[in-house]
C-alpha cells in the first residue's frame, strides 16, 4: 500500500484534480492579472501596451498610496488585537475559568456572522445622530467628544479598525486555544511542583509549544487585514472621499466603477505582492527547526 | 380507381401531413431575450411600467420573442453592467445613463447604433422633443433612446417660507439671507445628506453653473477650463460659505439620501435641492409636506452666468451589440415612447417626459406642473458631471465636493481634482 501511495502516478491522481481547480481558479487569473496589468485597457476597446507605467503610476497616486497607508494601519490595529489581546483572552480560558465553553463560544461569534451584517450593523451604532457610541458618549457627560464616526475623515479608520478587531478576535483566540489545549498538562503539572508561577508557565511552556501555530496565525491575521474588502465596502464604501480606501476597495473602484481595468490589474499584484512578502518576513522572524515552512 | 382519386387522396395525406407541421410552426417556442433596468424599491413606479410594457409586448409582438428583465439597485447596477459588457454578455436591451456613462461601452463597440433604425421610422423619431438625443449621440450616432428628462431644482417648503415672511430668494445674497433666517428660528434651512457624495457635488455644480453659467460647463468638457479654475474655487467657497453658516442640518454628512429627504417631508427642514425625480415622493399624500412643496432654481450668484440649472435626459435604453435580433429589440425600446407608457412616466411616475405626448394637466400633479414651468424658464442645462465625466473625474469632482463641504480649504481641493484629472488621463 505504501509503495503504491508513494507511487508518482499515484500522487499525481489523487494532486491532479486539486491542482487543475486551483490552476484554473488560483494560478492562471494572477497570470492574466499580470499580463493585464501591462495595458491600459478597460477590456472593450482595443488596450494599449503600456509596460510597467501602470505600476511607475502607482507611486504617483495619492489616493493608491493613502489606501496602502490605511491597510498598513489595519495590519497594526489587527495584529494588536488579534496576537496579545487574543493570547490573553485564550490564557484566561485556558486557564479553565467558570464558563470557559461559553465564553469561547461567546468570542467567536462575531465572525461566524457574515460581513455585510457586521458592517451595517456597525453603521448603526456609528450613527452620529441615533448611533450607540455618541448616546453612550452622552449618557457619560462627554458630548463632546461625539464625531461623525463614519463621515470624518479623521475617525473613519479607526472606528473601521475597531470593528474588525472585535470581528476576528474570537477567531484567532480559538486557534490559538486549540495550540494551547495540545499542550500535555503533564508539562505544567511538574513546573507548578518546581514552583513555575503562571507567567513563567506562560513563557516558558506555552509560548515556545504554540509557536508554530502563532506564525501560521500571524500570516493570516496581516494577509487578512490586507486583503479585507467587505466590511470597508459596506460601511463606508471606501469613503469619504477615499478617507477609509484600502487596496481591495480601490482596485474595486478602479476596475468596476471606472472600468480601468490595466491599473486595477496592478494594484491587485501589488496586494499579491504584499501578501507573498509577508510570507516570506514571517518565515525569517519566526524561523527555528522544527517549525514548519509556510512557503 | 381513376387518376383524379388517386390524385385527390394524394393531395389530402399530403395536407394532412402538413397541417401538424403547420400548427407546430405556429406554436414554434418564442425566442428569449433579455433586458436589464434600473429599478430600485423607490422606483416601483418605473418598475411597473417595464413590467407592464413587456407584457404587452410579449403578449402581441410579430417578432415571436419574449423578453424577460431584471431590475438592480444603482451600485449593483452599475457594477453588473460593466462586468457584462467586458464579458461579452450584455442582455439585449439595456437601461443607461447619457453622455460620459454609456462612452466607454459605445467605444468599446458593446452598443448597437440604435439610430439607423430610429432614422429609418420617421413616426418613431418624430416622437421625441427636439436636443434630447444630443446626450446619447457619439460620432453622429445615436446609441439609446431617453424617455425621461430631468432637472434639479431646490424644493422648498411653502408654509415655513410663508410662517416665517420668507420670500422665494431670487438671488443667491437672498438666499443666504434666507438660510440665516430659518437658522436663527430654529429650521433648518437646507437638507444636505452628503453621506452619499453625488449630493455634494451636485450643490457644488449648481454653484458652479451660478458662477461660471454655460461657459464654464462648455470650457470643462472642452478641457479649455480646468478643475481649479477660479470660477470652481468660487463656487466652493460659497459651498464652504453656507457650511459656515450652518446652512445645513446636524449631521449632514453622514445623513444618507433617504434620511436627508425624511427631514424635508417631515417639514423639519425648510429647503431640499434635488433631481426633479422625486416629485413623486414630495407630492405623495402620505407625506406631511405634499401639500406645501414649491420650487425654484438655486439662484445664481453672478447675475451674469444667467439662468442655468443641472439636467439630463433619463430613463435612456440601448441595445447592446450581440443582440441577437436589434429590430425585435428596438420595437421592444419604442414601446416606451408610446402615449401608454409615456403619460405612465408622467402620471404614475412622476417623470418629465422626452416626447411631445399631450399631457392632461389634470392628472397631474401641481408639483410636476411647477417643475415643468421651472425647466422651460432654464437658459442652459448642465448635465450631472459625474455622468458627462464617468466614474473616474466624475466621482472625483463629487469627492472634492464632499471634502469641501466637510470644512476641507476649497482651493486646495479643486487643486487636487486637476491633478487627479492629469494623472488619471495616463492610467
Amino acid at each position: 500500500m505504501d509503495k503504491f501511495l508513494s507511487s508518482k502516478k499515484c500522487i499525481l491522481i489523487f494532486v491532479g484534480p486539486a491542482f487543475l481547480v486551483f490552476a484554473l481558479f488560483g494560478l492562471l487569473p494572477i497570470l492574466f492579472n499580470v499580463a493585464l496589468s501591462l495595458f491600459r485597457t478597460d477590456l472593450m476597446s482595443p488596450g494599449a501596451y503600456v509596460g510597467i507605467r501602470n505600476y511607475a503610476n502607482l507611486l504617483h497616486d495619492s489616493i493608491f498610496l493613502q489606501s496602502l497607508g490605511n491597510n498598513l494601519l489595519m495590519v497594526v490595529g489587527s495584529f494588536l488585537a488579534h496576537m496579545p489581546l487574543a493570547l490573553l483572552l485564550a490564557n484566561i480560558l485556558f486557564s479553565k475559568i467558570k464558563g470557559a465553553h461559553f465564553f469561547q463560544s461567546v468570542f467567536f461569534l462575531p465572525c461566524v456572522v457574515c460581513g455585510a451584517a457586521i458592517g451595517l450593523t456597525w453603521t448603526f451604532i456609528y450613527n452620529s445622530e441615533f448611533g450607540l457610541v455618541n448616546r453612550i458618549l452622552e449618557a457619560l457627560r462627554l458630548a463632546s467628544m461625539k464625531r461623525q464616526w463614519l463621515s470624518d475623515e479623521g475617525t473613519v479608520m479607526v472606528a473601521i479598525i475597531v470593528v474588525v478587531m472585535w470581528q476576528f478576535v474570537g477567531y484567532h483566540m480559538v486557534i490559538q486555544l486549540a495550540a494551547m489545549r495540545n499542550i500535555s498538562p503533564t508539562l505544567y503539572e511538574a513546573a507548578a511542583i518546581d514552583g513555575a508561577s503562571g507567567w513563567t508557565q506562560f513563557v516558558k511552556i506555552t509560548m515556545p509549544l504554540i509557536r508554530p501555530i502563532l506564525k501560521i496565525d500571524a500570516v493570516l491575521i496581516v494577509t487578512g487585514s490586507l486583503k479585507y474588502f467587505d466590511l470597508v465596502f459596506t460601511m463606508t464604501g471606501g469613503g469619504p472621499n477615499h478617507g477609509s480606501e484600502v487596496l481591495s476597495t480601490y482596485m474595486y473602484y478602479q476596475g468596476f466603477r471606472t472600468l480601468k481595468y490595466g491599473y486595477a490589474s496592478a494594484i491587485g499584484n501589488v496586494l499579491v505582492l504584499l501578501c507573498a512578502a509577508v510570507i516570506v518576513v514571517s518565515n525569517l522572524l519566526f524561523k527555528s527547526k522544527d517549525d514548519m515552512e509556510l512557503c | 380507381m381513376n387518376k383524379s382519386l388517386m390524385t385527390g387522396i394524394a393531395l389530402a395525406a399530403a395536407l394532412a401531413a402538413a397541417l401538424p407541421g403547420f400548427s407546430q410552426a405556429a406554436k414554434a417556442p418564442k425566442k428569449a431575450m433579455t433586458a436589464m433596468f434600473l429599478g430600485s424599491s423607490q422606483d416601483q413606479a418605473v418598475v411597473n411600467i417595464i413590467k407592464r410594457m413587456t407584457d404587452k409586448f410579449n403578449a402581441e409582438n410579430s417578432y415571436n420573442v419574449e423578453f424577460k428583465f431584471e431590475t438592480y439597485e444603482n451600485e449593483q447596477y452599475k457594477t453588473k453592467l460593466a462586468t457584462v459588457m467586458a464579458a461579452n454578455s450584455a442582455p439585449d436591451v439595456f437601461f443607461t445613463w447619457s453622455a460620459g456613462y454609456l462612452k466607454p461601452f459605445v467605444e468599446g463597440g458593446k452598443v448597437f447604433p440604435i439610430g439607423q433604425l430610429l432614422n429609418a421610422d420617421k413616426e418613431w423619431k418624430s416622437r421625441f422633443n427636439d436636443g434630447v438625443f444630443g446626450p446619447v449621440s457619439y460620432g453622429g450616432k445615436i446609441y439609446a433612446v431617453p424617455h425621461g428628462q430631468t432637472v434639479a431644482v431646490m424644493y422648498y417648503n411653502t408654509r415655513l417660507f410663508k410662517e416665517n415672511k420668507v420670500a422665494v430668494p431670487t438671488t443667491f445674497a437672498e438666499l443666504e439671507q434666507a438660510c440665516r433666517t430659518f437658522k436663527a428660528k430654529g429650521i433648518i434651512p437646507i437638507s444636505a445628506p452628503v453621506k452619499d457624495a453625488w449630493i455634494a457635488g451636485q450643490l457644488l455644480q449648481q454653484l458652479a453653473n451660478g458662477v461660471g453659467g454655460m461657459d464654464l460647463f462648455n470650457g470643462t468638457v472642452a478641457k479649455t477650463k480646468a478643475w481649479n479654475d477660479p470660477s470652481y474655487v468660487k463656487a466652493a467657497k460659497l459651498l464652504g460659505e453656507l457650511v459656515a453658516m450652518k446652512a445645513f442640518q446636524d449631521g449632514y454628512l453622514g445623513m444618507t439620501y433617504d434620511q436627508g429627504r425624511e427631514l424635508f417631508t417631515q417639514e423639519k427642514a425648510a429647503m431640499f435641492y434635488m433631481g426633479s425625480w422625486d416629485i413623486g415622493m414630495l407630492a405623495d399624500p402620505k407625506v406631511p409636506v405634499s401639500k406645501n412643496v414649491g420650487v425654484f432654481n438655486l439662484p445664481a450668484s453672478d447675475p451674469a452666468a444667467g439662468n442655468v440649472a443641472i439636467g439630463d435626459v433619463d430613463q435612456c435604453l440601448a441595445i447592446s451589440a450581440n443582440c441577437g435580433d436589434p429590430k425585435a429589440a428596438a420595437a421592444y425600446i419604442k414601446m416606451f415612447s408610446g402615449v401608454e407608457a409615456q403619460e405612465a412616466y408622467a402620471y404614475n411616475a412622476n417623470y418629465l417626459i422626452s416626447t411631445k405626448t399631450p399631457l392632461d394637466k389634470a392628472k397631474l400633479s401641481p408639483l410636476f406642473l411647477e417643475v415643468n414651468a421651472i425647466q422651460k424658464k432654464i437658459t442652459g442645462v448642465t448635465p450631472w458631471l459625474d455622468r458627462v465625466f464617468g466614474a473616474g473625474e466624475g466621482v472625483e469632482f463629487n469627492n472634492a465636493a464632499q471634502a469641501v463641504i466637510a470644512g476641507k480649504d476649497p482651493a486646495e481641493k479643486m487643486k487636487a481634482l486637476q491633478q487627479f484629472a492629469k494623472d488619471n488621463a495616463l492610467r
